[in-house]
């Protein structure tokens, strides 16, 4: 069971949720104009997304909203303009690219700002995790892409001996970096960007070089890759999703250029956002029209569209519906989640604090809920008799029969041996005693 | 009745209802026969328990009178069991209740739910009187716990339950402080645990005597350590009873102030005075109270005075273990973990070695320091748990502390040496690496190979190292193992060069001793994790040492023999661990270092192979784990060696005989690797990428006459290609000939080496000669047209002509070829994708670099 995200950067569009299996909209949270890449889903417990501010106002803002609630919950203002979220899977950290080229790294469950490092010369556009969540990757205005070791960057000693903090820095692109997408393989994956100067360029994790440079007709905005690999798709300025090979041979005959298989194209106008659902295997893209068009990728049919909002979608997200949701409604969920525990943490700090040691002493975690012991293993009665006859034939035994034999000769011997010294202390005594009488005797005699 | 007809087989229902009266007949001990013995209890548990026949199950199909029959006999059944619990004869009275206790755990649902309260009522009179016989007492607070385990899956019976769980806190606390028997604190903190497992809310009133009653004997030190780990596990439980944020903190803030001041006496004089009040200090922050101590008031004066004289290691390790088990197990709601205080626990423990500073040296008398030299490994191995604990606990939210935990590892491994330790050590490493990813294997990667290296050092020593470097040890070894060693030079001739190549350090692992099998696996293991998490990132300065290392080991330890397996040398304490444990953590360590990303070919690929092949195909290891692993060790490899670039299906454009990564992205790559190899044979990469292409096309002949769009682009090419090809091959190299039919030989020559033995395959490559030459010669060949291709279609970079283009490649490739002449024939291959940008290669095409559409140097410029 899939939900469909979808927000806009107009405010009163809001943010639309959608099954993605049925198409039946569940609930429209309200009040959200996000930049692209400023909408996460955290941990599968609530959205937060960053907003659009004017650019007079000094502090950023990122909202969070519950699953159940239409109205923003929690409201934090960042030191800066905060663009692109990202969120790690488990839902413990929020990273954030702000106006300045620095990223913001906050521990969700605290709202504490646990990191804030100077990441780009210009503001950063996206963020995304690695597979394995130790690395980030960052895209900027600038035209550079960075991947930072989220280890190294808590690493105080270490990062003061280096002297750069990042694992890789890929400056090849001319222009505003787009986006940025990473695929699976862990150490050995590929990283895709793409960028205003009309490429996409595909980069080894491992060896941090570029493999493969691809120019578009047009500005490629959005990009994502296939499950297997085999392409990956990018949403142009143009209105087409170009289909780019990455293992797949790429055909000599397009007529899109070097790489280009081919292309979905509904004369729509520019892709915005894409995405891909796993489970129906399926292309996600947001247009400028305010359509959320779901394709088919076999086939570059569409087989479902979503009207979100006039204004244009910027960013979609495909989720797993929570287990705690029920099917079809989700206004009476709130009980429910608020039974798991699932409390929106506190608004984010603003700056790193660095005074109250007794907090910074401290991290909140989640424990598991689930018990996961099979219950055979509870019972307990047959281990009892179990035990029980053990110790009876033990008992019965003929090594346990032996050793007590050993044990009562041993003890009778000892008891003999007492015995004799009894007696012949009582001889002595006798004849001490008879000695005495026979002396007293003899001098009764002499008186 | 129906139950006189005959059986239909021994699944028939009729069976049941029958077989039950039987055992309650016979098999009963009633008035006639008091004194059985119990081995005839088990084998009536086994009947029950294999034929379901409390369980009143069956289908609709089943007709009402043999339900009722079943019924009844079950009826009867519960009759007999509960008349014995209610005997006065302590005998058959234990033989009651533990029955009852299968029913619990047996019995219909409906049954259970309509009669769990008498049943509980039957148990509970014998656990009050205090003059039951023990072994009465233990039985029926176990068959309790049984009845809380049921009632726990259904859920209509969860308040019933509850209320009754809140009546027996009371008499098993009483139990716990007044029982003086230790089977009977043991069941009745079984019980315990099973209600706070299950029905926390019925402890919450009885919390602080519950905590004083546990940790009074905890402190006492009275029990055996089983049970002392039972008690820990039951005290990590008992803020569920709660189940709120604070309590759990609360608990955990007071045991680790406990474990604290125990070692501020523990370590007096083996470490600097201010640790213990810095380890205190960030528990209790300043200006607030601590808490109070655990187990309440009452029991600091009299318990901690005398514990901390007599026993304080076994309580210490017991009161982390107790942190452990908070970390890990279940809680309903989030908590706020004192993260520093722990890790700061952890290090303080195991920084303390023994020895003593200088200046305390005076106040230490040789026997204070005897007695915690010898109590502090096991202390140290349960710090590592706690360590573990924390990582397993925090996940994620580790990463604020994870540099401090590597160096903290980093520092404990330069010092432990005893087995143990380091087994635990290296198991650390590995959730270590597993739970943070390859941040973490950047990190931990050499400090990990370096000690892994050191642990499994005979291996290295035995291995073609007695050649070059005079060595004892081995020279010993080979008096023992004259006959395997014959064998073994002739297999492992070619380690002596490498030897060199790969200076390994001999000299200083000669004088260790052999290091135990345990610790050995333990060693591979975290090397295995380190591969598969890190092995392509940053890994140069240690991959080839380690990939030696593997190969060697894994041939080493599989020379030995196979049949260890199940034989193994067995001693009576439990499992041990065999050869045969080590042979497959070897072996799946080398398949690891095999599949993990690297540059090129992997260098012991072929030995590997044959490694595999042994164990797999060997008669005698049928249906081992080993023979298990192997054939999916060739399994895994067969998409190494045999690249599938995952199309989807019907994918539009001619994609079906689409290449492996390596060749479709960067086709000059396959030259360069390829020509590498050839010095002294037909270009084999060619064939070999040859082979590929009808690997691909042989399997999808029924399409193959879909996919023509392409194919008439591609026979110009492909001419141009062999005519150049042969051109190539006049100067200098042999190269084949331009016919088609001798590119198919080439490649056949070397198939052996490329592709795994077997008939078949040579029988599908002969099948498809045929079909090379005949019809689908097209879309065959046209895959290698993706050489010039990359040229040719580009129109945005004007290259010269095909031909041109294709010259030069071919005069690259022999400069190529005459470079690397000397380079060792085991570097052919698959080289990896990112081989493109590799600098030689770079080198010797610098035209192609330009007319290379993949290539970056051409977006530079």
């Amino acid at each position: 069971m899939e939900l469909v995200i979808a927000s806009s950067s107009i405010a009163d569009a809001g943010i639309g949720c959608w099954d993605l299996q049925s198409g039946a909209e569940q609930l429209r949270y309200k009040s959200c104009a996000s930049p692209s890449h400023g909408l996460a889903c955290v941990g599968d417990r609530f959205l937060a997304s960053s907003q659009l501010r004017e650019p007079s106002s000094s502090s950023g803002s990122v909202l969070y909203w519950s699953w159940s609630k239409p109205q923003v919950e929690v409201k934090s203002f960042p030191a800066e303009h905060i663009k692109p979220i990202a969120a790690n899977s488990e839902g413990t950290y929020i990273v954030g690219g702000g106006q300045s080229g620095d990223i913001y790294l906050w521990e969700v469950m605290s709202g504490r700002l646990l990191k804030k490092w100077h990441a780009h010369y210009r503001a950063v556009t996206c963020l995304v995790f690695s597979e394995d969540e130790s690395l980030l990757i960052s895209g900027s205005e600038d035209g550079c892409v960075r991947v930072w070791s989220l280890l190294m960057i808590f690493d105080d000693y270490e990062s003061q001996q280096a002297t750069h903090l990042y694992l890789h820095s890929f400056t090849e692109h001319t222009l505003r970096v787009t986006d940025v997408v990473t695929g699976c393989g862990g150490c050995n994956a590929i990283i895709v960007s793409a960028s205003e100067d009309r490429t996409c360029k595909v980069w080894s994790l491992s060896t941090g070089r570029l493999l493969r440079s691809i120019v578009f007709p047009s500005v490629i905005d959005a990009v994502v890759l296939d499950p297997a690999e085999h392409v990956f798709y990018a949403g142009s300025r143009d209105g087409n999703i170009y289909v780019a090979a990455l293992n797949a041979e790429s055909s000599s005959s397009s007529s899109y250029g070097m790489h280009i298989i081919s292309s979905l194209s509904h004369r729509s106008r520019a892709v915005t956002c894409l995405a891909y659902s796993t489970e129906g295997d399926l292309l996600l893209s947001g247009s400028e029209d305010g359509m959320v068009r779901v394709w088919d990728p076999k086939t570059h049919n569409i087989v479902r569209m979503f009207k979100h909002a006039k204004g244009p979608v910027n960013n979609i997200l495909v989720v797993r519906r929570p287990h705690y949701l029920s099917l079809g409604t989700f206004s009476n969920s709130n009980a429910s989640s608020r039974r798991h525990g699932f409390l929106l943490p506190p608004p984010l700090d603003k700056y790193v604090n660095l005074t109250d040691e007794g907090l910074n002493n401290k991290t909140v975690i989640r424990l598991p809920t689930a018990r996961n012991i099979p219950q055979d293993a509870l019972y307990c009665s047959s281990r009892i008799i179990d035990e029980h006859i053990e110790d009876f034939q033990r008992q019965g035994s003929s090594a346990a029969a032996e050793m007590e034999v050993e044990r009562l000769k041993h003890e009778c011997g000892r008891s003999m041996q007492i015995v004799q010294q009894w007696k012949k202390m009582y001889d002595n005594l006798h004849e001490f005693c008879i000695n005495e009488l026979l002396d007293g005797d003899q001098v009764g005699c002499t008186k | 009745m129906s139950v006189l007809d005959n059986l239909k087989n021994m699944y028939d229902v009729k069976l049941k209802p029958r077989m039950l009266r039987t055992l309650i007949r016979e098999q009963f001990p009633d008035e006639n026969h008091p004194g059985r013995l119990p081995s005839e209890l088990t084998k009536l548990i086994s009947l029950l328990r294999t034929h379901k026949l409390l369980s009143e199950s069956f289908d609709d199909s089943v007709d009402k009178k043999l339900a009722e029959s079943w019924k009844s006999a079950v009826d009867e059944w519960v009759h007999a069991v509960l008349s014995l619990v209610s005997s006065n004869m302590s005998n058959k009275c234990w033989t009651g209740i533990c029955l009852l206790g299968v029913t619990f755990q047996e019995c219909a649902v409906h049954r259970f739910l309509a009669s769990f309260s008498v049943w509980f009522n039957n148990i509970y009179s014998h656990i009050q009187p205090p003059a039951e016989s023990q072994f009465v007492k233990v039985a029926s607070l176990n068959t309790m716990s049984d009845l809380f385990s049921r009632l726990d899956g259904l859920p209509n019976a969860k308040r019933d339950g509850s209320s009754l769980a809140s009546k027996l806190i009371q008499p098993l606390l009483k139990l716990i402080n007044e029982d003086d028997s230790e089977a009977v604190w043991e069941g009745a903190v079984h019980l315990l645990c099973t209600i706070l497992t299950y029905f926390p809310a019925s402890i919450h009133r009885y919390h602080d005597n519950a905590e004083a009653a546990i940790v009074s004997k905890l402190i006492s030190g009275s029990c055996s350590v089983n049970m002392m780990k039972k008690l820990a596990y039951c005290l990590a439980l008992l803020p569920k009873s709660k189940g709120d944020d604070d309590s759990w903190c609360l608990m955990m803030q007071k045991i680790l102030l406990l474990i604290n001041v125990h070692l501020n006496d523990f370590f007096q004089g083996f470490e600097e005075e201010t640790e213990g009040s810095e380890a205190v200090r960030a528990l209790v922050p300043p200006g607030k109270d601590p808490p109070p101590p655990l187990g309440g008031h009452t029991l600091l004066g009299e318990a901690l005075d005398k514990a901390t004289k007599q026993l304080p290691i076994s309580t210490i390790s017991l009161l982390i273990i107790s942190c452990c088990m908070m970390l890990t197990s279940p809680y309903p709601v989030q908590v706020t973990v004192p993260i520093v205080p722990l890790l700061a626990l952890v290090h303080r423990v195991i920084m303390v070695d023994g020895s003593v500073p200088r200046a305390s040296l005076p106040f230490m008398t040789g026997m204070q320091q005897e007695f915690v030299c010898s109590e502090l490994p096991l202390l140290h191995l349960y710090s590592l748990e706690l360590l573990t604990a924390i990582i397993e606990g925090t996940r994620s939210q580790l990463l604020p502390h994870a540099a401090y935990i590597v160096r903290l590892v980093k520092q404990y491994f330069k010092r432990c040496a005893l087995p143990e330790l380091r087994i635990k050590l290296y198991s650390l490493t590995k959730s270590m690496v597993v739970s943070m990813g390859v941040g973490m294997a950047l990190y931990l990667g050499q400090e990990v190979v370096d000690n892994a290296s050191v642990d499994l050092n005979p291996v290295g020593d035995d291995n073609g190292f007695t050649a070059s470097i005079p060595n004892p040890k081995a020279a010993s070894l080979a008096v023992m193992q004259s006959s395997h060693r014959k064998r073994k030079h002739s297999f492992t001739g070619s380690f002596e060069q490498q030897n060199d190549k790969i200076g390994f350090e001999v000299e200083a692992l000669k004088n260790r001793q052999q290091s135990p099998i345990a610790l050995k696996i333990a060693a591979v293991e975290a090397i295995e994790v380190l591969l598969t998490v890190g092995g392509g990132l940053r890994s140069e300065s240690w991959r080839p040492a380690v990939d030696f290392l593997l190969i060697s080991l894994a041939t080493d330890c599989c020379k030995e023999g196979w049949d260890n397996e199940g034989k193994g040398t067995s001693s009576p304490s439990g499992p041990t661990v065999t050869l045969a444990d080590l042979q497959l953590s070897a072996l799946r360590a080398l398949l690891a270092s095999l599949l993990s990303p690297s540059r090129g070919r992997p260098p012991y690929l072929a030995r590997a192979f044959e490694l595999f092949r042994r164990v797999s195909a060997g008669k005698q290891q049928a249906g081992t784990k080993l023979a298990a692993f192997c054939a999916h060790a060739l399994l895994t490899l067969e998409v190494l060696i045999h690249p599938r670039g995952l199309p989807m299906e019907r994918f539009p454009a001619s994609t079906y005989n689409s290449l492996d990564k390596v060749n479709n992205r960067f086709p000059e790559n396959v030259y360069s690797g390829g020509q590498k190899h050839n010095t002294q044979g037909p270009p084999d990469s060619d064939d070999d990428d040859d082979l590929y292409h009808k690997w691909v096309g042989n399997d999808n002949i029924g399409e193959a006459s879909a996919l023509s769009p392409s194919k008439k682009t591609k026979d110009i090419p492909f001419e141009t290609w062999t005519g150049n090809l042969s051109m190539a091959g006049s100067s200098g190299t042999k190269i084949l000939e331009g016919s088609k039919e001798q590119l198919v030989m080439g490649m056949r020559s070397n198939e052996d080496e490329v592709v795994v033995e077997s008939q078949q395959f040579q029988e599908s490559i002969g099948q498809f000669q045929e079909h090379v030459t005949d019809d689908l010669e097209g879309p065959m060949l046209g895959t290698k047209r993706t050489v010039p291709d990359g040229g040719l279609d580009n129109k945005e970079h004007e290259v010269a002509s095909t031909e041109d283009f294709l010259t030069d490649k071919q005069d690259g490739l022999t400069n190529v070829g005459g470079n690397v002449a000397g380079a060792s024939s085991s570097d052919k291959g698959k080289s990896s994708v990112f081989d493109l940008d590799d600098d030689s290669s770079m080198d010797s095409f610098p035209d192609i670099v330009n007319g290379d559409p993949d290539s970056d140097v051409e977006e530079l410029g």
